[in-house]
């Protein structure tokens, strides 16, 4: 029986290594970089549950690192280190956070804009990034944030390229539509904003616009490292699919013939039956409420040949 | 307090490698920098190429940058700094290019070749084998650039004079200057005043200003390079730049460059600006590094991580100028030290202090001088098969692998300030650029004992959190 290595606390990091011990008492050790586990979803209600239930069955371990040091990868503690080999090791790191250049946003670099996630971990030290903050994000992991900012008594303003869907939010968060531009600064700070074509006054700009990142592509990947979905659930299946992919009993796959992404590839084991299929511009044609549509297909009457 | 040197802008690689020179005698020397931080001044804003010969060729300039690249390699193995030597490729990109290749090769070899850095003819079947991801008919080849760490250069210079007994006024501003008979006052925005037997102004863009409070008038102009850095894989192995037959002031200059970090920078032509506080990077410099690289390369699926941009001090004539000052022979003037600035460095030091002498400085060299250790990261440990222990491999970095144990020895060289620790580790300098910022801010403020509220990035109002 191998022992697998799960980088990341995540929800697909502790849903694959939950999914594995249930699927055959697979042990899985999951590795978090950070002192608490949840990564992006570590401030949502509504996977409180289950990162709680997880964690009753999981072993994790905190403040331990994958690390890319030339060639090779290696799991860092505080007081060690081992070298991370072979294709035992699943990497759930999550998004990135994209990049100013990537988004268009140009101007100074001031003190005062952050990633998402520097954000998370502030607020779990209690430290807040500033006093009069703007997120820029089109996803419900801005409005949580904005949300809990405000919770803490930050002025906040989201500003969305896209209209975002605030229904299930407690209302009050002041939503601006439109694309952040240029960054001003003065004495080294964040001084105001350039959204469109209107500058707006904040101390702070907090980057929550994402994209799938594996840092260690050597490495099968689960969760949002691979599939662009804003969505818990998949994150959570995507884990549950991957750990069915790695027990495999019946050692029998089917390959899917698509133009389109899928995941966990086009090759799957007949076990598992389920992919998902991440396809964020066809929301319309389904009629799905979530920016990102993800299919999943029961692939128990999709049969393609066996190559 | 009485010193024989004080050289004002020490917190540049100019000024730093002057104070480096003068460690190596018995004299008192005082570095005054209105940053918080060494290398917060032009300093931080370069590409950190080692050139070769700059036009105008017959130029003090060329002369000092020549004289600077020969002496890196030596520099950088005393002080434990990485470099790597490469060559600068001039690719034809199109028919017309390719056929003038000879004659560019001609006049090339004539400048360069005669200063012994050589110069060849690439053929498409060389340029594809020397440079898998660029694409071009063919390029002229110079050879002796090199490319260096230059913040770790910053921070090993600083501690070999800290070590060596060079004094610091940082955070300290120079407001006024009187010359007393043999000696000179400066009057710092600290309310304090230094005393000096001889004074060297190394401040960078504000040299102009400095020489006024001499009586000396030099007239500056500022140009601004931009600069886009991207993640993920080698796009070049050396420096690349296209060939321009015709000059075009708009696109002069800038260059496709590896850094030592497996980054790569596009760096920008310099375009002249008003306002040398102005750092900001607009929408047009992105274009015109698009328009002037991206046909250059066959694969371009790289990931920009951040655009910034530098300020250079650009003096009329266009060369460098190190003088005395006209008043008296006991302040020297350096005025326009632009790009090379960092290549002609040490060149520049020896030069001043030549000068220095000269003009009166005894200067006996020391038989006690101190090295520097290299700085030693976790993950060289980890490299290396060592072993790490106590809290040695607390990651605060995922991206970069620097760890607390990191930032405490940043801290041990210098660092004051988020920047400070930044640029010895490499922290945050990855894809992700600074998810870890929140853990970063308060591990450092922990290391040094301070409230993190208190943490700045780079000194004056560039708070970083609140409660
Ligand atoms: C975009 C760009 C790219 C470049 N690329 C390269 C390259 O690849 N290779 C190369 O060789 N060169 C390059 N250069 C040039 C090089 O960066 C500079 O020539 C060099 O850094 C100049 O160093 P310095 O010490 O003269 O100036 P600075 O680093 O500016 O140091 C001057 C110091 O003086 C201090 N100061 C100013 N006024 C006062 C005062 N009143 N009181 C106290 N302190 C004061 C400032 O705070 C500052 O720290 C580049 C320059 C730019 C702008």
């Amino acid at each position: 029986m191998v022992g697998y290595t799960i980088i990341g606390a995540g929800l697909a990091g502790l849903s694959l290594a939950l999914e594995l011990r249930r699927l055959g008492g697979v042990e899985a050790e999951v590795i978090e970089y950070r002192d608490y586990v949840g990564g992006i979803h570590s401030i949502m209600p509504e996977t409180k549950g289950f990162i709680n239930e997880a964690l009753k069955e999981v072993s994790t371990r905190l403040i331990t690192t994958a690390v890319r040091i030339n060639d090779a990868i290696y799991a860092i503690w505080r007081g060690g280190y081992r070298r991370l080999t072979s294709n035992v090791i699943v990497a759930t790191g999550g998004f990135r956070v994209m990049t100013l250049p990537e988004l268009g946003i140009y101007g100074e670099r001031p003190a005062g804009i952050y990633p998402h996630h520097a954000v998370l971990d502030m607020l779990h030290y209690d430290l807040l990034p500033g006093k009069d903050v703007v997120v820029y994000g089109d996803n419900q992991y801005a409005l949580s944030l904005a949300r809990e900012l405000m919770r803490r008594g930050v002025t906040v303003r989201v500003i969305s390229p896209t209209k975002l869907d605030t229904r299930d939010m407690d209302g009050g968060i002041d939503i601006i539509v439109g694309r952040v531009r240029y960054v001003k600064g003065m004495g080294g700070r964040v001084e105001k904003i350039l959204v469109n074509s209107e500058w707006v006054a904040a101390d702070t700009l907090v980057i929550s616009m994402f994209k799938p990142f594996n840092p260690f592509p050597e490495f099968r990947a689960v969760g949002q490292a691979v599939i662009e979905t804003y969505d818990p659930g998949i994150v959570i299946e995507s884990g549950k699919i991957m750990a069915g992919e790695l027990v495999n009993r019946s050692g029998e796959f089917m390959v899917i013939d698509s133009d389109l992404p899928i995941y966990p590839g086009n090759r799957v084991s007949r076990d598992v039956r389920r992919v998902i299929i991440p396809c964020r511009d066809v929301e319309s044609w389904l009629m799905v409420g979530s920016t990102s549509l993800v299919m999943m297909l029961q692939l128990l009457n999709y049969r393609t040949p066996i190559r | 307090m009485s010193y024989d040197v004080v050289i004002i802008g020490s917190g540049g690689v100019v000024g730093l490698f002057i104070a480096y020179e003068l460690a190596h005698y018995r004299v008192r020397v005082l570095v005054i920098d209105k940053e918080v931080e060494p290398g917060f001044g032009v300093s931080k804003g370069h590409a950190g190429v080692i050139h070769v010969v700059q036009p105008p060729f017959n130029s003090l300039r060329s002369k000092l940058a020549v004289e600077g690249n020969r002496l890196y390699d030596g520099i950088a193995r005393r002080l434990h700094v990485r470099i790597r030597r490469l060559n600068a490729l001039l690719v034809a990109k199109n028919p017309a290019q390719l056929i003038a290749l000879p004659a560019v090769w001609l006049i090339l070899n004539h400048v360069y070749g005669k200063r012994g850095f050589r110069i060849r003819i690439l053929g498409p079947r060389s340029l594809r084998r020397v440079e898998p991801n660029v694409s071009g008919l063919g390029a002229i080849e110079v050879e002796g650039y090199g490319i260096i760490n230059s913040f770790e250069l910053i921070s090993q210079l600083y501690n070999f004079c800290r070590l060596n007994g060079i004094d610091f006024a940082l955070n300290t501003e120079v407001k006024d200057a009187k010359i007393l008979g043999d000696e000179v006052a400066l009057i710092t925005s600290r309310g304090g005043e230094y005393r000096a037997k001889y004074v060297v102004n190394a401040a960078g863009l504000y040299s102009a200003d400095i020489a006024r409070l001499f009586g000396d008038e030099y007239k500056l102009e500022f140009g601004k390079g931009a600069m886009l850095v991207f993640w993920g894989g080698e796009q070049v192995r050396n420096i690349v730049a296209p060939l321009q037959l015709i000059p075009n002031p708009k696109t002069k200059g800038g260059a496709i460059i590896p850094t030592v970090f497996g980054t790569t920078i596009w760096g920008g032509p310099s375009l002249s600006m008003s306002d040398r506080g102005d750092r900001s990077v607009n929408e047009d410099d992105i274009d015109v590094l698009n328009e002037k690289f991206s046909g250059l390369l066959r694969n371009r699926n790289f990931t920009p991580i951040k655009a910034y941009a530098g300020v250079r001090p650009i003096p009329e004539g266009d060369d460098f100028v190190i003088t005395y000052s006209r008043s008296s022979k006991h302040v020297i003037h350096l005025i326009g030290i632009e790009s090379p600035g960092l290549t002609s460095a040490p060149a520049i030091a020896r030069r001043v202090v030549e000068m220095l002498r000269e003009a009166g400085v005894v200067l006996t060299p020391k038989d006690d001088v101190k090295e520097v250790d290299p700085m030693i990261m976790t993950r060289d440990i980890i490299e290396g098969g060592g072993s790490i222990n106590d809290d040695q491999g607390e990651v605060i970095c995922p991206c970069m692998g620097v760890t607390r144990a990191d930032i405490r020895e940043a801290i041990k060289r210098g660092a004051t300030t988020l920047d400070g620790v930044v640029f010895r580790t490499g922290l945050g300098m990855g894809i992700c650029q600074g998810m870890c910022l929140g853990k970063a801010i308060k591990v450092i403020s922990e290391e040094l004992g301070i409230d993190p509220r208190k943490l700045t990035k780079l000194g004056d109002d560039s708070w970083l959190v609140t409660r």
